[in-house]
């Protein structure tokens, strides 16, 4: 039962309020009232408004309209949204439009009214009538079927699948056993539309403002008489999750179980009309208006109201529906369609002095509220009362750059700072920390151990505060040189701490390095921690997790799963999970589960990344100590780079449900005389024809000899952080295992030799939740008749039986053409080595700039160090050991200079083909290095993605780098016209099958217009106004002398995509 | 309030380090290592304190107001380049001039450049006397810059001993209306403007309209 409580004060409802009664804690309540709001709906990341994040999708986005009548969701996890220009469904990255022009079944494009049955079938109210979507099917509900009236305005279900509907006309009609029946009209305003709802023993119930009542299977029973003054558009109605029905009537908001009134709350008079009213599964009550927003009434009773000042898009609500992830979208008229998803973690607003600033450090404070501090605007106090600036003098006045903060549990505040170095404070006001020298200050890590000392980290070792007196402790006591990062205590009481020097314990006054199994220093480690196991866990700059336990090491790292190799705090909550923050989020995982990957018993993690999609205003987080922390009510607060966030892990809850995943679409290309179609497009590229098969697919899906190209596309329907799923792959047949991928939901295969397939793919919703089984396409692609066993048969017989006769006269014939064929060909390949040598020269002709600047950058350097030099050699004694350096300097920038002269040399060299096993890796590295002044002077990023294991393709280098190199300036002069920022260049080469490598460089331009995508290859095809045209004609000669093959296409996020596929060199020979 | 106790009370703090921020420094800022360094140490060798940065956010990270010295920085960087330096050294306020060093001269981007108030634009292999004089004539303006501020400071300094109505009536004075217009347009009593007006000149240390047109033309203000 809930605690009703009308604390609603504010009559005109002029200013919302913001509260969020998730949180009961007293300071919680207050830190609440802080929370940052903003709402800037442009912003492609959630908006956080009152502890929910928000986020909108409008016709920019893909909608066909601006507004989202009705949304529900079918059992294959679809979500379907009605608009005034069509039905749409959405998989969480698209939406894909149902209208009269693609569904001739749909009447009319204005969808009113949605409602996903039990039966899986589908309920469309058009402005045209109503149809139902089975499967495949599709039927149309007329007056032969029994109805009657306009559109509907609310459906209900009952558990055996009974239907209601009501009209906006005023019609009441039920399906039972599949009849459409209307009920005798109830005793309400008449021709005035009903809400219709089912309570838990299945009876129909229908209120207007004239009427609230139920159908007994006679007739219609009135359990309430709403006041006659009542407006006809302050009513809603909706079924309560406990059972009953919720009514709204004017201000009162009521719950009905049969005949009786069991709750009543008082509202405050609402604004506007009432469009509908619905019930979440936290029990909050939403009341749509269409021309004042959006209502929530608490479980405790509170009312809150949200407009477009809190991300909303419109005031024009119409609904809210609660998906199977427990996301709550919102419809409106005219404001798209929003995604409301509470927010994992509070936000601290510490005033306007400190919002949203560097947070590098955050303490629990001994009197309530915690201690946290930044960077540019010094130490604050949370508390209660607000955010409290607590002064801290410095050398310049104040000390603002904050490092470490600790309140110890003597009550005494320590506090690292940039500017000052380390302060306390014990009952009066700060004092400086004495210190060796003055210039040993250098903040590193803060840490109280079990006995209550506390120890700072300086540039000359380490300082502890016994609780009388400070003890400095440097190399004498073992410390190597260099800053410790850390500190750690394990479970024996023994003190560790790590640094450049490595991991150290302390013994009884000397630390010793802890070492690994090959007698190395540990090194880049950044934070500790020690846990109940006897374990001391360490994170470091780049390997993941280690662990450290009875003298053994294991390593944890991203293979197992973990999503971030830099491991920046860890801190455990009372549950026995270990948080721990990175520069991409804030790692979550169960301690039991790390022990268990890192004894070998598990292969991998379940792993929580949480990041902006929780709530987190910054994903990043700083190295340092203490960055994390534990307060006594088992909260845990985080500094990140924008102000500090809390989280109630008790409260934390994992999406449970493993997404469903569909493959929708399924693409390849046919060599042109193959073509064989489902859906003709028109050609690309190389004349080939591309063809698309959606979902449903028939079975058997077979595809035509020498398709190439293959795209498989599928939908991931997890709705709450669609950018956060992760999918893994396989082609059985092809690939040995499942592959890691995420990204774009689309897999790519070049070329498959003919045979079976099974794809199969499954992914990971945003809490990385498995869905273990995933769905299967099984296809085929069908041999060419040259290559089936008949065929080879038959010629085989063929040969024998008429072969001989002609042996002789055509082997004679043979030898004069092959002599022939011999100096054509010979003369062809003069020619075309010919035709690349030219257009070599002229594409370095292109770069001669900017390769005049590399080279003029060790010249420089050379002659400033002479001139160094000169100056040093006069002085006595002159300064030997740097003259030495000098020398070395000088030596490679020479060396520099004549790597960039042999590199132009190479390409500039009149040579004849050669072909050798190559390297792709050191093949696009150094075709990067000509490129690289250019692309800096063009203010173009230049992105390499080679895996290392790339086997070798045969090919003649120069000739491979003249086509990479045409390709990357093509790229390059692509993006001229745009700003800096969005130039960007990627070259990405993967394995595809077991014969090829494909190369693919991508830019971010305007992409080829669908016009000139034939013709780019053509010879003397240009867009540029210097261009010759011959640069790509060329390439695709070269390419397809390599056995290769040459295309273009332009990429699913804009911009060009070159694509290049070369044999690579075949082991067995 | 806090801060005067803990002022008076407990002068905890040794003055800033000599040297640390207040020494003439050159800012050397290039992305390609092997010329930051040998540059460095050409500066170093000919006398000059040098700081060597490699990159513009680097050097960014460690700007703080009271830096004296001059930046000298490649035009051409990945990331930040040397305009947008230039660009953010402006917008932070800070004085340092800055002297620009690229591979080869570019006409519209020296242009710019100069326009924007760049020190100087050389090439990178720009004879030795050229580049040291341009250091130290960026120094030299940088200590002009400070001179003149602190100059400046010393003449606003009797400015801020004025009341709110004397300023008042000062920029009345200056606009060379007579007391009876000025105790009109404030609503004031005309022997109320005099008691001002020998406030003021008292306060300024002057003895004449003129001398106190003067003093404030000096101080800079309008």
């Amino acid at each position: 039962m809930r605690a009703f409580r009308s604390s609603y004060t504010d009559p005109d409802w002029a200013r919302p309020r913001e509260k969020l009664g998730a949180f009961a804690g007293g300071l919680t309540l207050v830190l609440l009232a802080t929370f940052i709001f903003s709402a800037s709906a442009a912003s492609p990341y959630p908006v956080a408004s009152s502890g929910y994040l928000l986020r909108n999708w409008g016709t920019e986005d893909g909608l066909p309209e601006n507004s989202a009548t009705a949304i529900v969701q079918t059992q294959d996890g679809y979500l379907w949204f009605g608009t005034f220009n069509g039905l749409v469904r959405f998989n969480g990255e698209s939406f894909t439009v149902f209208n009269p022009a693609n569904t001739p079944q749909l009447a009319d494009a204005g969808i009113v009214n949605l409602h996903a049955d039990q039966r899986d079938r589908l309920w469309v109210s058009t402005s045209a009538g109503l149809v139902v979507k089975d499967g495949a099917q599709w039927r149309a509900f007329g007056t032969n079927d029994g109805w009657v009236g306009n559109f509907v305005r609310t459906f209900a279900e009952r558990a055996n699948g009974d239907l209601l509907m009501t009209t906006f006309d005023g019609h009441v009609l039920a399906l039972e056993k599949d009849q459409l029946t209307e009920l005798p009209p109830p005793p309400g305003e008449l021709g005035l539309g009903y809400f219709g709802a089912v309570d838990e023993n299945g009876r129909w119930w229908a209120v207007q403002h004239r009427f609230v009542g139920y159908w007994n299977g006679q007739q219609w029973i009135q359990v309430h008489a709403p006041t006659p003054t009542l407006g006809r558009s302050r009513v809603a109605c909706a079924a309560a999750r406990d059972g009953g029905v919720w009514v709204l009537l004017g201000k009162d908001l009521l719950k009905f179980r049969g005949s009786n009134e069991v709750f009543r709350l008082s509202l405050p008079r609402l604004k506007g009309g009432i469009w509908s009213m619905t019930e979440d599964s936290r029990t909050n009550i939403w009341i749509c208006s269409y021309d004042s927003g959006l209502f929530r009434v608490t479980p405790e009773g509170d009312l809150i109201r949200w407009t477009m000042t809190n991300g909303l898009g419109t005031l024009s609500m119409r609904l809210v529906f609660e998906d199977q992830e427990e996301n709550l979208w919102l419809g409106s008229s005219g404001g798209g369609l929003t995604l409301l998803r509470p927010q994992r973690f509070f936000e601290m607003d510490s005033g306007s002095s400190s919002s949203g600033r560097v947070a590098r450090s955050v303490s629990p404070a001994r009197n309530g509220g915690i201690y946290v501090a930044f960077y540019d605007a010094g130490l604050f106090h949370h508390t209660e009362m607000g955010a409290a600036h607590v002064f801290v003098p410095g050398p310049h006045n104040e000390s603002v750059y904050g490092l470490s903060v600790l309140e110890d549990r003597a009550g005494r505040v320590w506090y690292g700072d940039l500017d000052s170095g380390w302060v306390r404070r014990d009952q009066g006001p700060f004092e400086k920390v004495p210190l060796k020298s003055p210039a040993g200050a250098q903040v590193g890590a803060l840490f109280e151990d079990s006995q209550g000392r506390v120890w700072m980290a300086t540039r000359e070792g380490l300082v502890v505060y016994n609780g009388t007196e400070f003890q400095h402790l440097g190399s004498e006591s073992g410390l190597p040189p260099g800053q410790i990062v850390c500190f750690g205590e394990d479970s024996f009481g023994v003190l560790w701490v790590a640094g450049a020097g490595g991991v150290l314990r302390r013994g009884k006054d000397q630390f010793t390095a802890l070492r690994s199994a090959d007698n190395q220093p540990l090194q880049g480690v950044i934070c500790l921690k020690a846990d109940a196991d006897g374990a001391m866990w360490m994170g470091t700059r780049s390997a993941g997790l280690l662990r450290w336990r009875d003298g053994t090491i294991d390593r944890i790292g991203v293979e197992h799963g973990l999503p971030e190799r830099e491991i920046r705090g860890i801190i455990e909550d009372a549950q026995g999970y270990f948080w721990m923050p990175s520069n991409r989020g804030i790692i979550r995982v169960n301690r039991k589960q790390l022990h268990a990957v890192a004894d070998g018993a598990a292969l991998r993690l379940e792993v929580q990344l949480l990041d902006r999609a929780d709530g987190l205003p910054s994903p990043e987080c700083y190295t340092g100590q203490p960055t994390c922390a534990l307060d006594t009510a088992g909260r845990l607060w985080f500094a990140t780079q924008k102000g500090v966030v809390g989280i109630d892990p008790a409260g934390f809850r994992v999406n449970p449900r493993p997404p469903p995943v569909l493959v929708e679409r399924l693409t390849y290309r046919v060599p042109a005389t193959e073509t064989k179609t489902r859906e003709r497009r028109p050609p690309s590229g190389l004349g080939d024809e591309e063809i698309s098969v959606t979902s449903p697919f028939s079975a058997p899906l077979r595809l035509p000899p020498g398709a190439y190209g293959l795209e498989v596309q599928f939908a991931v329907l997890s709705f709450s952080a669609p950018e956060k799923v992760r999918f893994q792959y396989f082609l059985e047949g092809i690939n040995p295992a499942w592959k890691d991928a995420e990204g774009d939901r689309v897999v790519r295969f070049h070329q498959l030799p003919a045979g079976n397939y099974i794809f199969r793919v499954r992914a990971a919703n945003n809490d990385g939740v498995w869905d273990q089984t995933g769905t299967a396409l099984a296809f085929s692609v069908r041999p060419f008749f040259w290559q089936t066993w008949w065929f080879r048969f038959g010629s085989g017989l063929l040969l024998v039986a008429s072969g001989s006769a002609f042996v002789w006269s055509w082997s004679r014939r043979r030898i004069a053409l092959a002599v022939e064929r011999e100096r054509l060909a010979h003369e062809t390949l003069e020619l075309r080595e010919e035709l690349a040598h030219s257009s070599r020269v002229s594409t370095m002709g292109q770069l001669a700039s900017a390769l005049a600047h590399e080279l003029s950058q060790p010249l420089s350097a050379i002659l400033r160090n002479t001139e160094a030099a000169e100056i040093l050699i006069q002085e006595s004694p002159p300064d030997l050991p740097e003259i030495r350096e000098i020398l070395t300097d000088i030596r490679l920038d020479d060396q520099r200079a004549t790597g960039v002269i042999d590199r132009m040399r190479r390409l500039l060299k009149r040579q004849k083909a050669e072909r050798t096993p190559l390297a792709v890796g050191a093949l696009l590295d150094e075709t990067a290095a000509l490129v690289r002044a250019d692309a800096l002077r063009r203010k173009t990023q230049l992105a390499l993605d080679v895996p290392a294991d790339l086997p070798l393709v045969h090919g003649d280098r120069i000739q491979l780098q003249q086509v990479l190199l045409n390709l990357f300036l093509n790229g390059m002069d692509a993006m001229s016209g745009q700003s800096p920022e969005t130039r960007r260049l990627v070259v990405q080469a993967r394995k595809t099958g077991e014969q090829t490598v494909e190369l693919r460089v991508r830019d971010f331009g305007p992409g080829i217009p669908k016009p000139d995508l034939p013709h780019v290859f053509e010879p003397f095809f240009s867009t540029k106004p210097d261009g010759m045209g011959m640069g790509l004609a060329v390439s695709k000669t070269i390419i397809e002398a390599h056995e290769g093959r040459l295309w273009a296409e332009n990429g699913p996020g804009g911009g060009a995509c070159f694509c290049i596929v070369l044999p690579v060199v075949s082991t067995a020979l | 309030m806090q801060q005067a106790a803990v002022k008076n009370e407990t002068p905890c703090y040794e003055p800033p380090a000599a040297g640390r921020t207040s020494e003439v420094t050159v800012y050397i800022v290039d992305d390609d290592l092997s010329f930051l360094r040998s540059l460095s140490r050409l500066l170093r060798a000919s006398g000059f304190h040098v700081i060597a940065y490699a990159s513009a956010a680097d050097f960014l990270a460690e700007l703080k107001p009271d830096m004296n010295g001059c930046v000298v920085t490649d035009l051409m960087m990945p990331g930040l380049d040397g305009m947008a330096l230039q660009e953010a050294l402006r917008k932070s306020g800070s004085p340092l001039p800055i002297l620009f060093l690229t591979g080869h001269g570019n006409i519209p981007t020296t242009v710019q450049a100069m326009r924007r108030g760049a020190e100087d634009f050389l090439t990178k292999h720009a004879p030795k006397e050229e580049l040291l004089a341009s250091v130290n004539r960026a120094l030299a303006r940088n200590e002009q810059d400070r001179a003149e501020r602190v100059r400046l400071e010393s003449l606003r300094q009797p400015f801020m001993l004025l009341s709110d109505r004397e300023r008042e009536v000062l920029r009345h004075v200056l606009q060379g209306k007579l007391n009876k217009e000025i105790a009109a347009d404030l609503g004031i009593h005309e022997r109320t403007v005099k008691l001002h007006r020998t406030s003021i000149t008292t306060k300024l240390r002057v003895h004449s309209v003129a001398e106190l047109t003067r003093l404030v033309q000096a101080a800079g203000f309008h």
